[in-house]
């Protein structure tokens, strides 16, 4: 019953929340639980499972019966990868922004504000350092009010943390390396070995290590 | 007293609501109404009669018409012989009886079988049909025949399926002048908006398309174009300024090219949505909520961009279609699937990026593309792939998934065709 009933009361004090004030994932370590009312941040370099984990959340989310929706920053989004890995595509809202940063903290913006969406993913993966550094600071505390008295999630992904003090979360994804089957001669593509740590909070827990599942 | 109108044109039901609200549209062309207390305000049926030809002839039609005590012998009466036929009461077997037992087909529950079986028998009239004995019909055709013969008599009686006048919400506007800027265009559609959303709340209705038709002055004196949008919505909307705040939005995004001369609008009535939320079942947008959302972001990235993905059925590489977002009603959801890992996921460039690439005994060894650059550490394939060879959309491939030096894993893609190097995504 916990597993289905979110709870409308969202505490400040997060993380000593009960199991319905997080977002987790099953049978995966809770060190990628995400808060509920919150900001979250996931970041790291290109083939780091970034984009792994925002498939994972939105499955999660959207078999729950919740409305997510994928601000694509970039246009990157491919539906049949997130199909495979479980993500109801009739029940998620993509918008595409066609490489305008500006653009989709508008469309975030509106989202949240409109209320009602379980996960709101802002993927900023392929913007540059630069640009997100020129997202003005008072984006992401409009982001963290429109969230505080609900139970969405807004989870930025990017290179590097962006939102400051006004991330609950941040989860750090590191690539270790790709693994490969076969013989030397004809090798395929296995999964990618990657490491995911919690820079914030600092979690007693010891960073996780995992690999990611096979290319389909 | 019930009176019936048969013609091949003309508004029948026009004509018949002008002496009665209980009309009954009993089939294409043929409406039947209730007289009963025109006799105070009239006089006799004969004077009805002649009332309903004078408003009929008035509006253009030309149709036969029976007065008679119960609508389906005035029906019979209407449909099978021209002119006005007055009935009095009790003589209905006198004007049935000649008929031929064809004409019992415009009753729609009479099948055809039914009146082959009677010429099978030799009954060629409504009269041979009412001298049957009611006992031998029941037990030969039940229910039915017994009914049949009823008809054939004029004993029927029953009540008028009363039909519903059409509800059209629309209203055309000239302007006193053309209006250029959007602001005072607002206040002519909020107007329109409150006054059309009003009369269909008055009916429990609301609307879930709205059809703007904007007439504008041309260049030429006296010519003009128009403005056409049709906006659908994801839930019906009986909020005037809700629809006024999503046409704005719309208008913004795609404004008129020349001065407004005139503005149309019309409604398309649906009964509101009702959705009964259950206490386990996650929160959902408001649909009103939803649609003003969805409008502002079609205005910012454009209508193509924004919606649900759908694959389409088809091998092709990156084939999708972006549907308008109707997420379905609530529902309680299984148990997700157990999760034990997370599963590799791919980030399209779009459009692929086209690359260099160095081969090197047959094998991808260096790519250089924008902002992919570095020497290929392993390499998976080729995977090869092709199709549509009949359409436009036809491809023919290698596919290899590489680890790069600069610590990415990418799925680049020579075009065999174009003998052309491409970056399509990197694994993440």
């Amino acid at each position: 019953m916990a597993n289905t009933i979110l709870s409308p009361l969202v505490h400040k004090g997060y993380f000593q929340g009960d199991s319905s004030s997080f977002l987790s994932l099953d049978h995966l370590p809770q060190i990628l639980r995400l808060p509920r009312g919150a900001i979250s941040e996931i970041v790291g370099r290109p083939s780091s499972g970034r984009t792994a984990l925002l498939h994972a959340i939105l499955a999660e989310a959207l078999n729950r019966g919740e409305i997510c929706a994928f601000i694509d920053c970039a246009d990157s989004f491919d539906p049949l990868t997130a199909r495979n890995n479980g993500v109801a595509l009739e029940r998620l809202l993509w918008v595409r922004c066609g490489q305008k940063p500006e653009n989709a903290l508008k469309a975030a913006d509106w989202i949240l504000h409109g209320g009602g969406f379980g996960v709101v993913i802002l993927d900023l993966c392929d913007a540059s350092p630069e640009t997100l550094r020129r997202i003005p600071l008072p984006w992401w505390y409009r982001f963290r009010r429109a969230l505080e008295s609900t139970t969405s999630i807004l989870a930025i992904a990017g290179s590097h943390s962006i939102a400051g003090s006004c991330a609950s979360c941040i989860i750090e994804m590191e690539r270790r390396g790709a693994r490969w089957s076969g013989s030397a001669q004809v090798p395929v593509l296995d999964g990618i070995d990657f490491r995911a740590a919690s820079r914030k909070p600092v979690r007693a827990a010891a960073p996780l290590h995992a690999v990611l599942g096979t290319v389909s | 007293m019930y009176a019936c109108v048969h013609s091949a044109q003309g508004d029948l039901f026009a004509l018949a609501s002008s002496f009665s609200p209980a009309v009954e549209r009993t089939s294409p062309g043929t409406v039947v109404f209730s007289i009963a207390g025109l006799g105070r305000l009239i006089g006799s049926p004969h004077q009805i009669a002649a009332e309903i030809g004078r408003c009929g002839a008035a509006l253009g039609i030309h149709a036969s018409l029976a007065i008679a005590n119960n609508p389906d012998t005035a029906v019979l009466i209407a449909r099978n012989k021209s002119g006005v036929t007055i009935v009095p009461p009790g003589k209905e077997a006198d004007f049935l009886g000649h008929f031929p037992i064809e004409a019992l087909c415009v009753i729609s529950e009479v099948t055809p079988q039914l009146i082959e079986t009677f010429e099978c028998w030799g009954i060629r009239t409504l009269a041979n049909l009412a001298e049957l004995p009611e006992i031998g019909l029941a037990e030969r055709f039940g229910e039915a025949g017994v009914h049949l013969r009823r008809l054939a008599l004029g004993w029927t009686q029953r009540v008028l399926h009363i039909a519903t006048p059409e509800n059209k919400f629309e209203k055309r506007v000239e302007l006193d002048y053309p209006l250029e800027l959007l602001e005072p265009l607002l206040f002519v559609l909020s107007s329109i908006l409150n006054e059309l959303l009003n009369a269909m709340r008055r009916l429990s209705l609301a609307a879930n398309r709205i059809h703007l038709g904007l007439e504008l002055l041309g260049l030429e004196l006296g010519a003009k174009s128009r403005h056409e949008r049709i906006l659908e919505f994801a839930a019906p909307i009986q909020d005037a300024s809700m629809l006024l705040k999503i046409l704005q939005l719309d208008l913004e995004a795609h404004p008129a090219a020349a001065p407004i001369a005139a503005v149309r609008i019309e409604l398309n009535p649906v009964p509101p949505q009702s959705v009964q939320h259950g206490l386990f079942l996650p929160s959902q947008p408001e649909p009103q909520k939803l649609q003003l959302v969805l409008t502002r972001i079609a205005g910012l990235v454009g209508e193509h961009n924004v919606g649900s993905p759908a694959l389409l059925d088809t091998h092709r590489p990156d084939a999708f279609a972006m549907l308008p977002f109707r997420p379905p009603a609530p529902a309680t959801m299984g148990e997700p699937a157990a999760r034990t890992s997370l599963q590799i996921a791919l980030r399209m460039f779009r459009p692929a990026l086209q690359a260099n690439v160095r081969v090197k005994q047959e094998r991808p060894a260096e790519v250089a593309a924008t902002g992919v650059r570095g020497t290929v550490l392993t390499a998976s394939g080729p995977w090869r792939s092709a199709g549509e060879w009949w359409a436009e959309t036809r491809w023919i491939r290698d596919a290899w998934d590489i680890d790069l030096s600069d610590g990415g894993v990418y799925r680049i893609y020579l075009r065999l065709d174009s003998r052309r190097w491409f970056v399509e995504g990197v694994y993440d």
